[in-house]
């Protein structure tokens, strides 16, 4: 009998091994291989400088410090990825960091940057499924004052309007470059940014969050965005990594707050809670023990009237009341009869 | 054991394919500063051209739908993306009323994510607003998403049949 429990049991785990092979083989993001086809109209960085190869923001924004009186020349891709011809529109035009985001200004509003900016042909004419190059200037007067100043270089197609079935909104779509020039001579101020307070907090909904306090220490704007582990809570839990919930763009000597929304249903109490913030090349990571307090609605309210452990008391003592006088009754009767 | 070495090996495969994004050997020396070109995909956007508003009599909203809104993302990098709209305002050619911009909000729904990329949507008003922002990206990705724009028509507005305006994708 104990043999065949061992067979079985022998079997069982055998047939465990390859479904444990498939599962982890289900569980992996292996990328398809077959490439993804784009639409609508693209726009692609083709130039950076060498010494910045490295940095993932300058692979697709134009970021650069450059001395008053320079030149620059970046080649820009712009595709055609529909079924139609298209005129492509080509234009720079102002840009700010407001809201803790980079953001293009409306239509073409101009700003001095902006100004600095041509494009070598302001309209293409694209085949359906075709891309073209164009050279983009950056000419930065010789009296420019210092400072970083922000713009973007924009694709552009309109649709044709109004068209047959009467639609009344005409839609434009415009795909741009970001640019961050600093004017200054050398290699310009360095960046840097500090993380000044790490807070527990629980939205009205329930889901808790940890709030990130960032100082820019440094000359040039930051596009912050990074992960958050947690390590060391209730009952040794660790929980993580969990992702920033948007990229926070700061300009140099401003604050602002890093919002990482965590897991519902995580354990109330204290954690050791690692964040790792990165701009760029720029990283920094800063440790800090946090708290999430249980909210209202999760601490038990007491119930009014009186405790159950008074309400146990009572019992007792009215089972030793009873219990005595039972016992005199008893005592009497006995008497009584004697 | 012999199943779990294949998968590991098959996936070390699929991961040697994946980072096969180069960057060629040799510098553009005509420039004076020293370039290198970067070849990989666009940050690309395509959304529908055109979009039918439902009647409404003034007071109420005004609905449309843009199905499709989609932004591909092939540029093989770790920066994100946000996509914002504004719309103009609304004009009629057969009246001089028109709708102010601040009279329109966007509902975005949340995205289709193919790729390796956490999408926010976000809803904006007063004729302006994020729509949706990508952060933790490695590598390509690709969104799409229904947009809807809601028309709060005042109530002063005058009756035509040919109220317009120019809603702007702009992705950056």
């Amino acid at each position: 009998m104990r043999r065949l429990l061992l067979a079985t049991v022998g079997l069982l785990a055998l047939c465990a091994f390859p479904a444990a092979g498939t599962i982890e083989a289900s569980a992996t993001t292996v990328p398809s291989s077959a490439a993804p086809t784009p639409s609508g109209i693209g726009i692609r960085l083709l130039d950076i400088p060498v010494a910045t190869e490295k940095d993932p923001r300058a692979r697709e924004y134009i970021v650069d410090n450059l001395a008053p009186g320079t030149t620059i020349q970046r080649r820009i891709l712009v595709q055609n990825n529909t079924d139609q011809p298209q005129n492509i529109h080509i234009y720079s035009a102002a840009a700010r960091i407001s809201g803790d985001s980079f953001a293009g200004e409306k239509a073409a509003t101009q700003n001095e940057l902006s100004g600095w900016i041509s494009a070598d042909q302001t309209r293409l004419a694209l085949a359906p499924h075709t891309s073209a190059d164009d050279l983009v200037t950056i000419a930065v007067p010789a009296n420019a004052a210092e400072g970083e100043r922000y713009a973007a270089v924009w694709a552009e197609i309109r649709s044709t309007q109004p068209d047959a079935s009467g639609s009344q909104v005409t839609s434009v779509s415009r795909v741009g470059i970001r640019v961050y020039l600093s004017v200054a001579p050398g290699n310009g101020p360095p960046s840097d940014f500090t993380i000044t307070a790490l807070t527990a907090t629980i939205k009205p909904d329930g889901t808790p969050e940890i709030i990130a306090a960032v100082q820019n220490t440094g000359g040039r704007a930051i596009d912050l965005s990074g992960t958050l582990s947690l390590a060391n809570g209730p009952s040794s839990l660790s929980a993580g990594p969990f992702v920033t919930s948007r990229i926070t763009t700061l300009t140099p000597g401003s604050h602002g707050n890093i919002t990482i929304p965590l897991r519902t249903g995580l354990p109330r109490g204290r954690w050791d809670a690692t964040v790792h913030l990165s701009s760029g090349l720029l990283m920094h990571t800063t440790t800090a023990t946090v708290t999430f307090m249980p909210t209202s609605a999760e601490v038990a309210v007491p119930k009014p009237g009186l405790s159950l452990a008074l309400w146990i008391l009572l019992g007792i003592i009215a089972i030793l009341i009873i219990a005595a006088t039972m016992a005199i009754i008893l005592k009497r009767r006995r008497r009584q009869s004697t | 054991m012999r199943n779990t070495t294949r998968v590991l090996a098959a996936l070390a495969g699929a991961a040697a394919l994946t980072l096969a994004v180069t960057l060629p050997a040799n510098a553009d020396t005509s420039d004076t500063t020293a370039t290198v070109e970067v070849q990989a995909g666009a940050l690309s956007i395509a959304a529908p051209a055109a979009m039918t508003l439902s009647a409404a009599l003034p007071g109420a909203t005004s609905t449309g739908t843009l199905s499709g809104v989609e932004v591909s993302d092939l540029r093989a990098g770790a920066a994100g993306w946000i996509t914002t709209a504004t719309i103009t305002d609304f004009t009629s050619a057969s009246t001089t009323a028109t709708i102010p911009s601040t009279a329109v909000s966007f509902a975005t729904a949340t995205a289709d994510v193919v790729g390796t990329a956490t999408v926010t949507p976000s809803n904006g008003g007063a004729g302006t607003g994020t729509l949706q922002t990508a952060t933790a990206v490695t590598g390509n990705n690709t969104a799409t998403w229904d947009q809807t724009i809601n028309v709060a028509v005042p109530a002063d507005a005058l009756a035509a049949t040919d109220y317009t305006a120019t809603l702007t994708y702009s992705v950056l």
